[in-house]
């Protein structure tokens, strides 16, 4: 028989091995032929001997397919193997390679870490503020509902939150009867007061009122006992409360007996009927609440044009779309609002996403701090890419000695890209320490507006994120000097001997450092821009002096404040109490707080001929005596008000200048009436404008009324120290003073005034301080990878630099034509960084102050820090191949 | 010559793998050998032939090389692994507890 004794050996792989497809059809096509032969042998024709060979096959088609499939199988699988095998030498050559080259690895390691470790964190605060959905059911169909006053939008004093208007019990109960768009509405609203219990202890706690429909709606319900019924939402309807879970362990001790037992809150008692469970919070910019009590009890809360103070809450019916129920919102709050006026007047309403509504004010902020902490990555990256460039440049030999010995392209790339990886893994280990350790620090020192901080947690998506970064910060650094390497070094003979260089490695290696100078001159001026408009804010001038100012705040049980004459007759006692303190030089007060976040106003009216003018907006403050002189705030027009100002005298008032200017641009205001508050006040002074809320906004038009004309209102104290005393012994005679008076007014708070100032920029200084942070470390990453660049020039080019001492160069002139590259390189970053800063800028612009985003004096501060940080990295190094000695250079060739 | 018996698809590989324990074969070669050693009897039908080889060497019971044959030309040799050697006597000795069992049963005698 033919064609079955093996001969011959078996044939060696190929180099380009065959598809299955082609193996299945000649091992057939081998069958078919040695069958085609034995039936010719036998006397068959040879043209229908191959027919009839096909034809014992039966379904021919069907075979070649079987085992076509069959084979791409077993490829399939044997791939895979090979792959894993493959990826697992890799690892373990390339741990092997960092071990023999610590000093490289190190050097790679820090930036990466600085890199990942700043990104990990901002992911996390991204995450726990932005992207992790709301702890309730269903949150994306939760929306947030507002009213809108479009007549709010001429007015200077209110245009800020024209569309963020809270609403009222009339509007809660039209929005619950006609929504159709909406499942279910709930109204709720902030509540802070002093909550005391049994043993006689009370504390200023935060809490909540809300409509019995909230817990529906958000799927929350009391832990322990019951929720609210939807009868108790009435007038004077029983008080019943619910306890905060934090505030029933700690304050209660987590005692379930405190069921049905009563606690007082603003000096009305409560039973409490059940606890809410850990962590619900209604408001995510504060701790959460400590009490929750049934809303629309209170006579502030009656129907009416006035009695808004709720934050409207809706779900989405199933179906519905946003759109639609913002639309019917709207319809319905316009109704609303009609029906009291007689006519419809431009109110309206919105409906918007919860989650979007919290952090709306935040997230653009958020957005570009994300952007500079990925620019930092990315400085990281070229970083250390231009570490692995100079490396890649000493290692030629080895990859060329690989090549030789039959490493396939792809195989060499795969095992360095590996590598890559490998150190960008180890980098992001330590990263997330550092990363861990960040997160902290940037919710410790964030301002409290940026809610859902608490939520901020490291968990397993942000160590997902981490290994994401990882592996894609390695292959990013890793591709270019990967490339680069097998390009020359596979092709070129082993070489020996420093000192060369192809043409092409310097290009990209200025490229490399062009890249990281232009990344961080960008960083540089946006830190610089920031820290500008951070002074230019601190300069302003508030309109008072606030440095020796004590601002005093107290909490009084309601039996003292319901009745005008007690409060009355504290205010005055209080004040004749804290002005005999030694060391004080004026004590005075006012209703109103300072850059608290609250403010007051109503409107005012002209009165005089030819007619009324139009009601506008103002900002009022009842003051006591001497309120001018102790904010020392000038009296530019007119007089103070005096002792002769009092209930039986005709009505005065003082305006500020931007009232003055606003509502008297003509003539002047003194003797002039106007119309606050339902009555006349006659104008006899105008005072200075004072910021009382922030500094960057313009000053807002306010009226002064002496309490001694409208009393009765609770009054914060103001007390000037004389220069000499110390404000902790300052404040602590405060207190003994005040509780001399009537122990049961209690002290919430004593602030410096300078401090109540500070805080209200406290956002302005965060984003600097993170600004600044980004600006240096980009700055001090990009002059260390200057610096390995021009030490490894010098280094390699040592040879070069005997020979031109030898041959009488100058010291001087051989370190020049070492920093040439580099400062070619850092030229080309700038003169590309400059452009690419000045339009990135721009989106700095809501947040500088005073300034506008091509401020020349930003510019050249970051230019000149850049420079001294070059020059600092490149002089040092390039000052020892002037140095060099020729003689020992020239030897050890 | 009696009509030579269609193969159970079952013992298809367990003739294969005694075969290739005797020496690597081509597919070609396996359909020669089958047919002298039974004399004339077991003929294997091409199209089951090759599937059959192909998911051997996918279990990995029998591993492929591409050798030159006398006449110089490429086949594809299949060997017996050493795990197909396991499967043989596996397989060899569950066709003779088959072969037993079907023995007693046709061999009893009629009452």
């Amino acid at each position: 028989m033919t064609g079955d004794r093996q001969a011959g050996d078996p044939l060696p792989e190929p180099i380009f091995p065959l598809s299955p497809a082609n193996e299945v059809a000649d091992e057939l096509e081998f069958h078919i032929e040695m069958r085609t032969r034995e039936l010719v042998a036998r006397g068959v024709d040879p043209a229908d001997a191959r027919r009839q060979a096909l034809q014992r096959f039966q379904d021919f088609r069907h075979v070649t397919d079987e085992c076509h499939q069959i084979a791409e199988q077993r490829e399939h699988t044997v791939r895979r193997t090979r792959y894993i095998t493959n990826f697992a030498q890799d690892v373990a050559f390339a741990v092997r390679m960092l071990r023999h080259r610590l000093g490289f690895a190190v050097m790679a390691l820090l930036p990466l870490a600085l890199g990942i470790g700043a990104t990990t964190a901002m992911f996390s605060v991204v995450d726990g503020v932005m992207l992790r959905p709301l702890p309730f059911t269903h949150p994306e169909r939760l929306v947030a509902i507002w009213a809108t006053e479009n007549a709010w939008k001429n007015d200077n004093a209110s245009a800020i939150a024209w569309n963020s208007v809270v609403i009222g019990q009339q509007d809660y109960d039209a929005l619950r009867d006609r929504a159709r768009m909406l499942s279910q509405v709930a109204a709720w609203g902030r509540d802070g007061g002093m909550l005391g219990d049994a043993a006689g202890s009370f504390t200023q706690v935060s809490g909540v009122r809300v409509t019995a429909s909230i817990f529906d709606l958000l799927g929350v319900h009391p832990q322990l006992g019951r929720a609210f019924l939807p009868s108790e939402n009435v007038l004077r309807g029983p008080h019943v409360a619910l306890l905060g879970w934090e505030t029933w362990q700690n304050r209660f001790n987590g005692d379930s007996g405190i069921i049905g037992r009563s606690v007082t809150f603003n000096d009305a008692p409560y039973t409490i009927v059940g606890i809410m469970p850990p962590r619900v919070r209604l408001d995510r910019t504060i701790a959460p609440a400590a009490i929750w009590i049934p809303a629309f009890q209170g006579t502030e809360d009656i129907p009416s044009h006035h009695n808004r103070s709720y934050r409207g809450l809706g779900r989405l019916a199933a179906g519905a779309t946003l759109a639609q129920a913002n639309g019917e919102v709207g319809r319905i709050l316009a109704d609303v609002k009609a029906s009291w006026k007689g006519t419809p007047d431009g109110t309206s309403g919105r409906a918007v996403n919860w989650q979007d509504d919290q952090i709306g004010p935040v997230r653009s902020s958020l957005l570009i701090l994300a952007g500079a902490v990925a620019l930092l990555l990315l400085i990281a990256c070229v970083n250390v890419a231009t570490l692995m460039f100079g490396e890649a440049a000493r290692r030629q030999p080895e990859i060329a000695a690989r090549a030789a010995l039959g490493a396939t392209p792809s195989r060499l790339a795969r095992q360095m890209l590996t590598e890559s990886v490998v150190i960008s893994g180890c980098g992001a280990a330590v990263g997330l320490v550092l990363g861990w350790g960040l997160t902290r620090a940037l919710v410790a020192l964030a301002p409290a507006k940026i809610p859902g901080l608490a939520d901020v947690r490291f968990d397993g998506r942000v160590f997902l994120f981490a290994a994401i970064c990882a592996v894609a910060t390695g292959i990013a650094f890793g591709v270019i000097p990967t490339f680069a390497l097998l390009r020359w070094g596979r092709h070129s003979a082993v070489r020996i001997g420093a000192g060369q260089t192809a043409r092409g490695e310097l290009q990209i290696q200025r490229a490399l450092v062009a890249i990281e100078v232009a990344l961080s001159l960008v960083m540089l001026i946006g830190s610089s821009l920031l820290g500008r408009s951070l002074v230019r804010l601190t300069e302003v001038d508030t309109g008072f002096v606030p440095e020796g100012l004590m601002f005093v705040q107290t909490t009084a049980p309601l039996r003292i404040w319901a009745d005008s004459l007690s409060a009355t007759r504290y205010v005055d006692a209080a004040v004749r109490e804290l002005a005999a303190i030694p060391g004080v030089a004026a004590v005075s007060g006012s209703n109103s707080g300072m850059f608290n976040g609250n403010s007051s106003s109503s409107p005012v009216k002209v009165i005089g001929e030819p007619g009324d003018s139009p009601a506008r907006d103002i900002q009022q403050r009842v003051v006591l005596p001497d309120y001018f002189h102790t904010m020392r705030v000038p009296i530019v027009a007119g007089r103070d008000f005096s002792q002769s100002d009092n209930s039986s005298s005709e009505r005065v008032a003082i305006i500020s200048a931007a009232e003055a200017r606003r509502d008297f641009p003509a003539a002047s205001p003194l003797g002039q009436r106007v119309l606050w508050q339902g009555q006349p006040w006659t104008v006899i002074g105008v005072a200075g404008d004072v910021h009382y809320t922030g500094l960057a906004t313009d000053f807002q038009p306010t009226i002064y009324v002496p309490s001694g004309q409208r009393g009765g209102d609770w009054m914060y104290f103001l007390v000037r120290a004389n220069g000499a005393s110390d404000g902790a012994s300052l404040g602590r005679a405060i207190r003994e003073r005040l509780a001399g008076v009537n122990p049961a007014v209690t002290i919430a708070a004593i602030t410096a005034v300078p401090t109540l100032v500070q805080r209200s920029y406290a956002e302005e200084r965060y984003r600097t301080l993170l600004g600044s942070l980004f600006g240096v470390i980009g700055s001090v990453l990009a002059a260390v990878g200057m610096f390995g660049v021009i030490s490894r020039t010098v280094a390699r080019r040592m040879r070069e630099a005997g020979i031109r001492v030898a041959l009488g160069a100058s010291a001087q002139s051989l370190t020049r034509l070492m920093m040439r590259e580099t400062l070619i390189g850092a030229g080309i970053g700038v003169a590309l960084g400059l452009p690419v800063a000045a339009w990135l800028a721009r989106l700095l612009t809501p947040y500088l102050f005073g300034i506008h985003a091509a401020d020349p004096l930003a510019f050249a501060g970051a230019l000149l820090l850049l420079a001294v940080a070059t020059l600092a990295a490149t002089v040092p190094p390039a000052r020892r191949a002037g140095r060099v000695d020729p003689v020992t250079v020239l030897r050890a060739d | 010559m009696s009509r030579p018996a269609d193969l159970v698809q079952g013992t298809l590989d367990l003739l294969i793998l005694k075969l290739l324990a005797l020496e690597p074969l081509n597919g070609w070669s396996i359909s020669l050998r089958l047919k002298q050693l039974s004399s004339e009897i077991l003929q294997v039908s091409d199209g089951s032939l090759y599937p059959a080889l192909h998911k051997l060497e996918q279990e990995g019971w029998v591993a492929a090389e591409w050798r030159h044959t006398e006449n110089n030309r490429r086949a594809k040799f299949y060997s017996l692994t050493h795990l197909g050697r396991r499967q043989l006597k596996l397989e060899t000795s569950n066709w003779e507890r088959l072969a037993g069992a079907i023995n007693h049963v046709v061999k009893l005698r009629e009452a």
